[in-house]
């Protein structure tokens, strides 16, 4: 995509989400939502340039909107439809290049960030999401944001589906099985559902939570509690 | 005869053997918690930890209240400050087996105590620099919140301003809400049964359309003008402002 500098972060105005939502289905042209016309959005005060270019990861993209928030925090603006719409209507050429000269953006959770309340689609944005874990967890959440802005990814879906994942400790302890740093890469298996995947750890991890308060246990401990079907990853 | 067996050991609480509160105190979020259940304290050991599980937008939050023998009343919410979390309280051993939980409550939605009931919920709280804003979940009713600044916030709820210019709005969002987590193959929640049945005794024999967005979006458009044609309320709201030429 071309890269596109802005001043500063904006926010779609409820006529520009509509547009926004027409132009995402498909009813209407892109270049119908005009992003200097102040009947479709407004600056986000206190927040700072914003480059829309190719990410090469969600982590890249993630921290890039953290920077450009500045003092502002993504989880009091998380219910700020209209930015995250903004951020993923400037980076459309990034988050769903068009193939073929046709653009392909899936599940509308994807792009039309749910409210941040429902614990079921909000995980799903593009933007958002990678934007609240690397704020919440940083370097933690390199598992979790690893590989291109347009793919959700098994292991975010997996390792965010249950609220009480969203906890630092719990994340050290999927890094530490899945994240390979040398490589900047998953272990082979991480993805999958055979014994010690992400997708067990979830559910080992609900069955540990009736006997265990693992939300203030260190990652150690709970690495100490896991089956030995996690060994491989250790 | 039937007889339930424990295997982990761990005793469920009822939530009300707990009063917490969420308190403003100048800048500062404050947290609350008054054990209302004398046997918490005679069943478990005096140093066992009590903690207060708070989540919302993604964010968890663990407070620490101490041990049953020391406990705290008040603990700090570190900011950016909760509106309306999921809340669990959990009571684990801080001996050997460190971590083993004792007891928990279940998870249940903190709401202060101004929240006034129906399938539109209504609750002021900081939510500067907004004056209103809708608060939208998978599993309970939408709650509208007034700022707290606002001069009797809750009133609004019934003012010919509020619900001529921000009510519609908040009606599109609902069923908007409820449009993209309807599908004929899963049931709806509760509180969206209730905003359907509200939808068709307002429009009869008109459902909502489900999966085509535009025909949704003529039908929302639809219902909202025949909700402000029922109740008048251009009219109320003109009364309210005065008339123009």
């Amino acid at each position: 995509m071309t890269p596109q500098s802005y001043a500063t972060l904006y926010q779609l105005t409820p006529q520009g989400l509509e547009l926004f939502t027409r132009i995402m289905h498909g009813s209407a042209p892109e270049e119908s939502l005009a992003l200097n016309d102040r009947a479709f959005l407004e600056p986000l005060p206190g927040t700072g340039p914003f480059e829309a270019r190719d990410y090469g990861s969600a982590r890249e993209l993630a921290a890039a909107v953290c920077k450009s928030l500045r003092e502002r925090s993504p989880h009091e603006l998380a219910d700020r439809t209209g930015l995250w719409a903004w951020l993923t209507f400037v980076l459309r050429d990034c988050l769903f290049a068009k193939s073929g000269g046709i653009r392909k953006v899936g599940e509308m959770h994807r792009w039309y960030p749910s409210p941040p309340g429902d614990y079921q689609k909000a995980q799903r944005h593009l933007v958002r999401m990678p934007t609240l874990l690397y704020a919440s967890l940083a370097e933690d959440a390199d598992h979790l944001l690893l590989g291109k802005p347009s793919v959700h990814g098994e292991l975010r879906e997996q390792l965010t589906a249950q609220q009480d994942m969203l906890n630092r400790n719990f994340q050290k302890v999927a890094r530490q099985l899945y994240y390979v740093d040398a490589t900047d890469s998953f272990k082979r298996g991480a993805a999958g559902s055979g014994g010690g995947s992400a997708r067990r750890l979830g559910t080992i991890r609900k069955q540990l939570d009736v006997t265990w308060d693992m939300t203030d246990m260190s990652a150690g401990q709970i690495l100490k509690l896991l089956p030995p079907e996690f060994d491989a990853y250790r | 005869m039937r007889r339930s067996i424990r295997l982990t050991g761990r005793v469920q609480l009822a939530v009300s053997s707990f009063d917490l509160q969420l308190r403003d105190v100048g800048d500062r979020q404050v947290a609350t918690l008054v054990l209302t259940d004398p046997d918490i304290q005679r069943n478990f050991p005096p140093d066992a930890a009590v903690r207060l599980k708070l989540v919302e937008n993604k964010r968890v939050e663990i407070l620490r209240f101490g041990t049953l023998g020391q406990g705290k009343i008040d603990v700090d919410v570190p900011s950016p400050r909760f509106q309306a979390p999921s809340c669990q309280i959990r009571i684990a051993r801080n001996s050997a087996p460190e971590g083993l939980l004792l007891g928990s409550t279940t998870s249940w939605t903190y709401k202060a105590g101004d929240v006034q009931d129906g399938i539109l919920q209504f609750a002021t709280d900081d939510i500067h620099p907004r004056i209103w804003k809708l608060d939208l979940r998978p599993k309970e009713f939408p709650i509208v919140y007034f700022d707290q600044k606002l001069a009797n916030a809750i009133t609004w709820a019934t003012s010919p301003i509020f619900l001529a210019f921000a009510l519609p709005e908040v009606i599109r969002e609902v069923f908007r809400y409820i449009f993209r987590n309807t599908d004929a193959s899963r049931e709806s929640e509760d509180w969206m049964k209730h905003w359907i049945g509200w939808s068709e005794n307002m429009i009869p024999g008109t459902a909502m359309p489900i999966g085509d967005e535009d025909a949704f979006e003529d039908w929302v458009i639809g219902l909202v003008d025949t909700f402000l044609q029922k109740h008048d309320i251009a009219r109320h709201a003109i009364a309210e402002l005065g008339e123009g030429s």
